[in-house]
C-alpha cells in the first residue's frame, strides 16, 4: 500500500443531501482513515469551504444554478477521478423537468419578483462536465460507494451493472408484485443492484437506480405489460419519468406501443 | 457595509447570512437560501397520487419519513379515507425512528463540537469518542427504525395511502422494545450534557405545534385553540432568498422541539416529563438556542413512546391489512412534526386522483422570520464587543440551534 493517503472531496449541488448522508452513516468508513483523507466535505467540517486538489471527487446533486455549473468545472479541473453519485447527478432526479420552460416555473413560483439567482432546469452532471463513474440510486447502497471506493484504492476500476432489479428479485424469492398484482414495478427496466429493496417490501420499484442503458431498457415491453393491466399511455410514461426525465429514447418508445394499436 | 457570513458549515444544505452595518450600527440581517429550487410542488399537479408520496420524501433525506407521512395523510384526508390505530402507531413509529436518527446526528455531531470548541465531530472525536459513538450508536437505531417501517434508511417507499407494503414481524417488534429500554441511559446523559449551555439569540413568542405528538389534525399555539394553517400563518416570498417567510399574527415563531415540549409536555411520557419539569424554568424562558436541550429531552420521550408502541402493538398482534383507497375530488392537509418543526402537505385532487393543487410548509421554511430575528439580535450584541471571527463562529451556533434543513426550506411556495 502507498505511503500516500488518497484525498477524498464530497461536494453537493441540488440536492436532498441524501447520498452524503448514506456517505455519512457508513461505520465501514472509518476503516478507510488509514489510507483516505476526506479533504473537503462541508455538512461535517467547518473550514473545508474551498474547492481543494483531490483523487476522487464524489458529486451529488443536480446542476441547477449557474454557480453550480462553475463549481463542477472547477471540481473537474482540480480532482483525478470524478464520480457522480446518486439519481440526481446521474439522471437530473426528481426535480428534472423537460416539458416546461423554466420561466414559467419560476413565475408560477416566484412571481414577477426578481430573486437575485440564476436558475437553470436541473441537469445531469455530465452535461456539464467529464464524469469519470456514476454510482445509481436515490440514494446509493452503502455497498455501492464501499465497492468503488474499494477497488479505487487497489489501482482498478468499478464496473456498471448492465442487469435488472427483477433479476435479484426473482432470486430473492420476492412475490412479483407486477404479475401478481399488477402494480406499476419498474423492476423491468432499472439497474440492479439495491438487492430488489422494494420489491421485498412488497412494494412496486419506482425506478431510484435509472433505467439500464438504453439499448438494453425495454421502455417498450414493459410498456406493452402495462397497457394489457390498464394504464394509460400518460401514466406510464410519467411513472417511468421520475427518474429517467432526461433518457432519450423513453418517450418514443412508449410512444411505440400505443401507436402500433392504432394502425 | 455588508458582512457576510460564509456559507453555513453543519448544518443540512446551503445557506448563508448577510449581516448590514450602517453607520457603526447592524441594521438588519438577511438569511439568504441560495440553493437551487426543485419545484416539488409544481413536480406533483397532474400527477397520479400514488407516486407522489415518493416523490415528495426526496425533498429531504433527514427527515424524508415525515414528508412521507405528511404526504400521505393529506392524501387520504382529501379522500376520505380513515385508517385504523395500528397503522397510525406504526407510522408514529417511524417518526420517532426519523426523530431518534435526526437528533442524534444534530446533538452529537454537530452541536456537541460547539459544546466543548472543536471546529468538528471527526476532529472531537480524539478526546471524545466514546461520546461520538453513542451519537452513532443511537443515530443508527433511529435509522434501523426507519428502515423497518420506511422501507430504507433514506428514502423508502414502504408508506402508503392506506397503510404498508410491509408490515414488521413480532420479532422485529420485540427487538425495538428491548432495544429502546437500553438505549435510554445514553438518552439521558445526552439532556445532561446538553444542558449546560447557556442562552443565546432571542426568545420566542410564539410557538406552533401539531395538536397531537407528532402528527396532528390541526395546528396549535400557545392559546392551544386548534386551527388549520391558512387561518393564521401567512407565507411572504423575498428578494433575497429562494425559501418564503412565514409570520404568526405578523410576527415571527418557533416551531420544532423545544415549541412541542412547551405546547404538549402533558403528553410527554413518565421521564421526559419529568426532566421537562427538571428544567422547564430554564426552557420556558423561550430562547431559542434551549432547542438544544429541549431536543435531548426528546431522545428520552422518543425512546419510551417506542417502547409503548411496540409494546402496545404486539398485545395485540399486528392484522397487517391496509384499508382500500377509493380516489375522489377533494382537499386534505397533513400535519406532522418532522424532527425539527411542523411540516404541512395540502392538497386538492380530482375525481381520478390526480393532484389538482400542493402546497407543502416546512419547518424552516416556517423559522425563517425567527432565525433572522435571533441572528440580528446576537448580531447586535457581538458587533464591536469581539473580533469578527468570533463573531461569525457565535452566529453560526446561532443559526445551528435551530437545527435548519436548508434543502427542506426550498420551497417552492404556493401559487
Ligand atoms: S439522488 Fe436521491 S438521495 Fe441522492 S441527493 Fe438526489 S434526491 Fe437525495
Ligand atoms: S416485483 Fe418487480 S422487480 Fe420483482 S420480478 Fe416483478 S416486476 Fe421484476
Ligand atoms: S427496488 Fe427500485 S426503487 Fe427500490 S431501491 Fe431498487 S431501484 Fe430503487
Amino acid at each position: 500500500m502507498s505511503e500516500k493517503k488518497i484525498r477524498i472531496g464530497f461536494y453537493a449541488l441540488t440536492s436532498c443531501y441524501g447520498c452524503q448522508l448514506q456517505f455519512a452513516m457508513m461505520d465501514e468508513i472509518l476503516q478507510l482513515i488509514p489510507n483516505a483523507e476526506i479533504v473537503c466535505w462541508y455538512m461535517l467540517e467547518r473550514d473545508s469551504k474551498e474547492v481543494e486538489p483531490v483523487d476522487i471527487a464524489f458529486i451529488e446533486g443536480s446542476v441547477s444554478t449557474e454557480e453550480e455549473v462553475e463549481l463542477v468545472k472547477e471540481v473537474r479541473e482540480k480532482s483525478k477521478i470524478v464520480v457522480a453519485v446518486g439519481a440526481c447527478a446521474t439522471q437530473g432526479g426528481v426535480q428534472s423537468w423537460t416539458d416546461k420552460p423554466l420561466d414559467e416555473l419560476w413565475k408560477t413560483v416566484y412571481g414577477d419578483g426578481k430573486v437575485k439567482f440564476q436558475p437553470r432546469m436541473a441537469k445531469p452532471v455530465e452535461e456539464y462536465i467529464k464524469v469519470d463513474y456514476r454510482l445509481y440510486g436515490c440514494p446509493p447502497e452503502k455497498r455501492d460507494f464501499l465497492y468503488a471506493i474499494g477497488t479505487f484504492l487497489v489501482g482498478s476500476w468499478p464496473e456498471d451493472i448492465d442487469y435488472p432489479v427483477c433479476l435479484e428479485c426473482r432470486l430473492r424469492g420476492n412475490t412479483c408484485v407486477l404479475i401478481e398484482r399488477g402494480e406499476p414495478c419498474l423492476g423491468p427496466i432499472t439497474r440492479a443492484g439495491c438487492d430488489a429493496r422494494c420489491p421485498a417490501f412488497n412494494v412496486a420499484c419506482i425506478g431510484c437506480r435509472g433505467a439500464i442503458g438504453y439499448d438494453v431498457a425495454w421502455f417498450d415491453s414493459l410498456a406493452k405489460t402495462f397497457k394489457e393491466k390498464g394504464y394509460t399511455k400518460e401514466e406510464i410514461i410519467e411513472r417511468m419519468k421520475i427518474f429517467n426525465a432526461h433518457n432519450p429514447k423513453l418517450e418514443e418508445m412508449v410512444n411505440k406501443i400505443f401507436q402500433e394499436v392504432k394502425e | 457595509m455588508i458582512i457576510e457570513l460564509r456559507e453555513f458549515t453543519r448544518v443540512e444544505g446551503n445557506g448563508k447570512a448577510e449581516i448590514v452595518i450602517e453607520d457603526g450600527e447592524v441594521k438588519d440581517v438577511r438569511l439568504k437560501i441560495i440553493e437551487g429550487p426543485r419545484f416539488f410542488e409544481l413536480l406533483t399537479i397532474g400527477r397520479h397520487y400514488y407516486d407522489v408520496p415518493d416523490i415528495e420524501a426526496r425533498i429531504c433525506a433527514i427527515c424524508y419519513l415525515a414528508h412521507s407521512v405528511a404526504s400521505v395523510m393529506g392524501i387520504e384526508r382529501a379522500f376520505g379515507v380513515e385508517v385504523p390505530e395500528e397503522i397510525t402507531l406504526l407510522r408514529e413509529l417511524g417518526l420517532i425512528g426519523e426523530l431518534l436518527e435526526s437528533h442524534a446526528l444534530h446533538l452529537y455531531l454537530l452541536v456537541a463540537p460547539d459544546v466543548f470548541g472543536y471546529p468538528d465531530a471527526i476532529r472531537m472525536a480524539s478526546k471524545h469518542g466514546e461520546l461520538v459513538k453513542e451519537g452513532i450508536a443511537l443515530k443508527a437505531f433511529g435509522n434501523r427504525i426507519r428502515e423497518l417501517i420506511g422501507g430504507r434508511e433514506i428514502h423508502g417507499i414502504n408508506v402508503k395511502p392506506g397503510g404498508f407494503g410491509r408490515y414488521p414481524t413480532t420479532e422485529e417488534l420485540e427487538a425495538i422494545e428491548r432495544e429502546s429500554a437500553a438505549f435510554l441511559r445514553l438518552a439521558k446523559r445526552a439532556v445532561r450534557l446538553f444542558a449546560s449551555l447557556g442562552p443565546y439569540g432571542e426568545k420566542a413568542e410564539h410557538f406552533l405545534a401539531t395538536d397531537n405528538y407528532l402528527w396532528g389534525e390541526k395546528l396549535i399555539a400557545e392559546d392551544k385553540e386548534s386551527f388549520h394553517y391558512a387561518e393564521r400563518i401567512e407565507e411572504r416570498s423575498l428578494v433575497y432568498s429562494f425559501a418564503k417567510q412565514s409570520l404568526y399574527g405578523g410576527e415571527p415563531f418557533f416551531v420544532g422541539s423545544l415549541a412541542r415540549l412547551l405546547l404538549k409536555g402533558e403528553q410527554l411520557t413518565p421521564e421526559a416529563k419529568r426532566l421537562l419539569e427538571e428544567h422547564r424554568e430554564k426552557l420556558s424562558t423561550g430562547y431559542v438556542s434551549y432547542n438544544n436541550l429541549a431536543q435531548a429531552i426528546e431522545l428520552v420521550y422518543a425512546l419510551e413512546r417506542a417502547g409503548e408502541i411496540a409494546k402496545t402493538l404486539l398485545d395485540r398482534g399486528i392484522s397487517g391489512e391496509n384499508v382500500p383507497v377509493e380516489p375522489k375530488e377533494g382537499e386534505g392537509i397533513g400535519y406532522v412534526e418532522a424532527p425539527r418543526g411542523v411540516l404541512i402537505h395540502h392538497y386538492r385532487t380530482d375525481s381520478d386522483g390526480k393532484i389538482a393543487y400542493s402546497n407543502i410548509i416546512t419547518p424552516t421554511a416556517l423559522n425563517h422570520a425567527m432565525i433572522e430575528v435571533s441572528l440580528l439580535k446576537e448580531a447586535r450584541a457581538l458587533y464591536g464587543e469581539v473580533d469578527e471571527g468570533e463573531m461569525v463562529q457565535r452566529l453560526e451556533e446561532t443559526v445551528r440551534a435551530f437545527d435548519p434543513c436548508i434543502s427542506c426550506s426550498v420551497h417552492l411556495v404556493k401559487f
